[in-house]
């Protein structure tokens, strides 16, 4: 179409369109626009736009970065302006499948419009005499293969390729590499998978082939095997993911308890000794057949219906005779008990009930001889120092209630206080109107002592003694509490007998203290110097009394009581 | 009655102290034949020597990898290892047909030239990373482990020989190695090999010494894993 001479030509744009139909544009520095390269004929086109050429054809030559309309058809041999040096190769990897070849493989860079030659050049380590690539064609293009004669395992190669054409060399970074860091085999041949149908555990077999140019006979290399499958879902579903396993040296894996009715896809592939893994073997198929299941599953089906029959029936006859069954297979731990006291009672909150539980006859076996001494308190209501470390305790015997009471000579509701002298006293006398459970509960606990040695006994005859004076709700009481304070050895306690029925209310605004589960110390507004006064009425028989306690108001624990005397 | 107790007592320990066989005494545990204990044939041996190689120089290749990991993120290979390894006067086959030609005794000490060759750098090497403090001390312990592993090797590879000899398999030319003791990991230029250097010249050696290692079983004991 055009002359293929040297010069300018102007040409339509159809013309235009039909030259470049086909050819590759490469830009050429010395024509800044563009540069149409045929191949075939070498010829380089260049193309400006007409207004400029018209314009000023020189500063065409000088700006040429302007739009294509005209073109300028130039043609160039083989060295002209337009070709240019190749650009840079560049080695992409290298590889030894077995240790003992490799080959490298290099990609080239721009060809730079000539025909480019690529040389693989290289040094072994330590050594400056420089060599070429012994074979160029086996492994393809642009690649090099060191065959075994010319590879050395344990020393460091420094590879170099040069591409060259007619305008210049261009060379690649230069590569180090030690055979021993670059083994990679090539993946494990024929894969085959077999289905073993075996009663009780179906497995199907995956068998392969190690790749055949590794060398295991002489133990020069030693190769693992990694085996993955993965169930094809031909579904809509996404495949699942892969499962791999470790399959050593062996040449076979077994993959039980197979899915039913799944296709299965598995690969293997391998590697040697501390080498790269190779790549993975071509998938294998396998479809797993799914009678086996409908068998399995009646009997499955069987089995959970008898299991579920069997379980209700041993659940309904274990409801029905639990009690005894319970009894065999975990007998009740004995709880400790108190005998006489219920634990019913205690939950229904009946104080004295329960209390009375407690006292069983014969307990405390207070004097037990009736000719046992008692001594007797004078009680006097004038502030006589008492002694008062004495300890002493309080001890009232309940009337009525007991019928085993030994102490015959005491009357009901008597309070007895006994004391011994020369013994720490703390106050004791108890605010026993106070509260029928006080009593109770210190009656309770006179089960507990022991049996006291002395007692004093106190009596004030019908007459309400200073607790209740001091508790004016109490006063009404028209009992006399004998209090008695035991001089025995035992922890002391106070016992306050009561008459059956309380003449006060219960009132709990007088205690100040709690001591124990059985006592409370009642707040008295006269605070205790060590009197101990008993009011009562002035009787004879009151003052008889060492009148050693203090106010009934107050009572509280004694501690042990020493028995020196 | 307790006098005659004391009396026999008496009679017994005499008895014990008197007679020679009823002392004490130290024997070999397998002087009762195989029924006593199991005594490793030479494949056994084979086999324990080749997994401690391997896990030797799989303990390397870690070292080797970390330290270039965090000392050298750049990568720089070019002029990486043109210093010899110290080793690199030992003459090794550097190939599988080159190995095969050896003549077993051959390469029997080579191995033990290698292993020999490693003693004293592999005791400084722990030495300077258990100095320094870029190091953390679980790399400085896998550096003594190695060398402790190394030693272990050499004797592994000596009763080998050992047996070998026993057997028949090595003629006597396999000398006693005093000669290619205290080798100095020195380069070239005299220096003293850098750490990484040193990891990188027992990386190859270990890997050396594992492959002759199997190539020498596989010629003397191919029945199995081969």
């Amino acid at each position: 179409m055009f002359n293929k001479e040297e010069g300018v030509h102007l040409v339509s744009p159809e013309q235009l369109n039909e030259f470049l139909n086909g050819r590759k544009t490469v830009f050429s520095p010395k024509c800044s626009a563009c540069v149409e390269y045929g191949k075939i004929t070498g010829e380089a086109v260049c193309v400006i736009s007409v207004t400029d050429w018209v314009a000023d054809p020189g500063k065409m030559w000088r700006d040429a970065e302007q739009a294509l309309t005209l073109i300028w058809l130039l043609s160039w041999t083989s060295h002209g302006m337009c070709h240019s040096s190749p650009g840079r190769p560049r080695l992409t990897r290298c590889r030894s499948p077995e240790k003992e070849t490799f080959t490298c493989w290099w990609e080239p860079g721009s060809t730079g419009g000539l025909p480019t030659s690529y040389h693989l050049y290289y040094r072994k380590e330590s050594s400056l005499e420089v060599f070429e690539c012994p074979d160029y064609h086996k492994a393809g293009n642009n690649s090099c293969y060191f065959d075994k004669r010319h590879t050395s395992i344990w020393i460091i190669y420094n590879i170099t390729v040069v591409a060259s054409n007619a305008l210049g060399k261009a060379y690649s970074e230069s590569v180090e590499v030690d055979v021993m860091d670059i083994v990679q085999p090539h993946p494990p041949e024929n894969v085959n998978l077999t289905f073993i149908q075996t009663k009780n555990s179906p497995y199907f077999l995956v068998r392969w082939q190690p790749p055949h140019d590794a060398d295991t006979r002489s133990g020069w290399v030693t190769i693992k095997y990694e085996v993955r499958l993965k169930i094809e879902n031909s579904g809509d579903e996404e495949d699942s993911s892969w499962e791999s396993y470790s399959a050593g040296k062996q040449l076979e894996f077994s993959i039980y308890s197979p899915q039913p009715g799944a296709n299965y896809i598995v690969q293997v592939r391998c590697k040697l000794d501390h080498g790269l893994w190779s790549e993975w073997s071509p998938s294998a198929f396998i479809r797993i057949p799914d009678n086996m299941s409908d068998t399995q599953n009646e009997v499955m089906i069987i089995a959970v219906t008898l299991t579920a029959i069997i379980f209700l029936l041993t659940a309904g006859v274990l409801t029905v005779t639990i009690k005894p069954v319970k009894h065999f297979l975990l007998p009740p731990v004995p709880e400790p008990k108190i005998s006489g006291l219920d634990s019913q009672l205690l939950k229904s909150g009946k104080s004295e009930e329960i209390f009375s539980a407690l006292i069983t006859p014969g307990y405390p076996q207070i004097a037990q001889s009736s000719d046992r001494q008692v001594e007797y308190l004078v009680v006097s209501d004038y502030d006589e120092e008492m002694d008062f470390d004495d300890k002493a305790h309080l001890e009232s015997q309940k009337g009525g209630n007991r019928s085993t009471d030994n102490a015959q000579k005491i009357s009901q509701n008597s309070i007895k206080v006994s004391l011994n002298n020369g013994q720490d006293l703390k106050t004791i006398l108890s605010e026993h109107v106070h509260a029928r459970t006080i009593s109770n509960q210190l009656s309770a606990t006179s089960r507990v002592l022991g049996e006291p040695q002395e007692l004093l006994h106190l009596n004030c005859n019908g007459s309400p003694v200073k607790a209740q004076d001091q508790n004016t709700q109490m006063s009404s009481s028209s009992n006399c509490e004998h209090a008695s304070i035991n001089p025995a050895g035992f922890t002391e306690y106070v016992e306050v007998d009561e008459d059956q029925k309380p003449q006060v209310r219960e009132d709990y605004s007088m205690v100040s203290d709690v001591i124990s589960d059985n006592i409370l110390v009642l707040q008295d507004s006269i605070p205790v110097q060590g009197h101990k006064e008993v009011k009562c009425d002035k009787t004879s028989e009151a003052e008889e009394m060492g009148g050693v306690f203090e106010p009934l108001g107050y009572l509280e624990t004694l501690t042990t009581f020493s028995s020196e005397s | 009655m307790s006098r005659s107790l004391k009396q026999v007592a008496v009679l017994l320990v005499a008895l014990l102290c008197l007679d020679p066989h009823g002392r004490v005494g130290s024997a070999p545990i397998c002087a009762h034949g195989p029924s006593g204990c199991h005594i490793p044939s030479l494949a056994d041996l084979f086999d324990r020597v080749i997994q401690h190689s391997a896990r030797m120089h799989s303990l390397s290749n870690d070292l080797h990898s970390e330290f270039e990991q965090y000392f050298l993120p750049s990568k720089n290979h070019i002029g990486k290892i043109y210093r010899k390894c110290h080793t690199s006067n030992i003459l090794t086959p550097n190939g599988k047909e080159n190995a095969q030609k050896l003549a077993r005794e051959e390469l029997t000490e080579v191995i033990l030239k290698l292993l020999m060759a490693w003693r004293d750098p592999l005791f400084q090497l722990h030495q300077s990373m258990a100095h320094q403090q870029d190091f953390n001390s679980f790399s400085s312990n896998k550096a003594l482990e190695m060398g402790d592993m190394a030693h272990e090797l050499r004797k592994g590879v000596e009763k080998v020989a050992e047996k070998m000899r026993v057997l028949g398999m090595l003629g006597n030319s396999v000398t006693g190695l005093s000669a290619a003791e205290a080798m100095l990991p020195l380069s070239d230029s005299g220096e003293a090999m850098s750490d990484y250097e040193l990891l990188y010249c027992f990386r190859r050696d270990s890997n050396k010494v594992q492959n002759y290692l199997k190539i020498l079983k596989c010629r003397i004991v191919p029945e199995h894993d081969c």
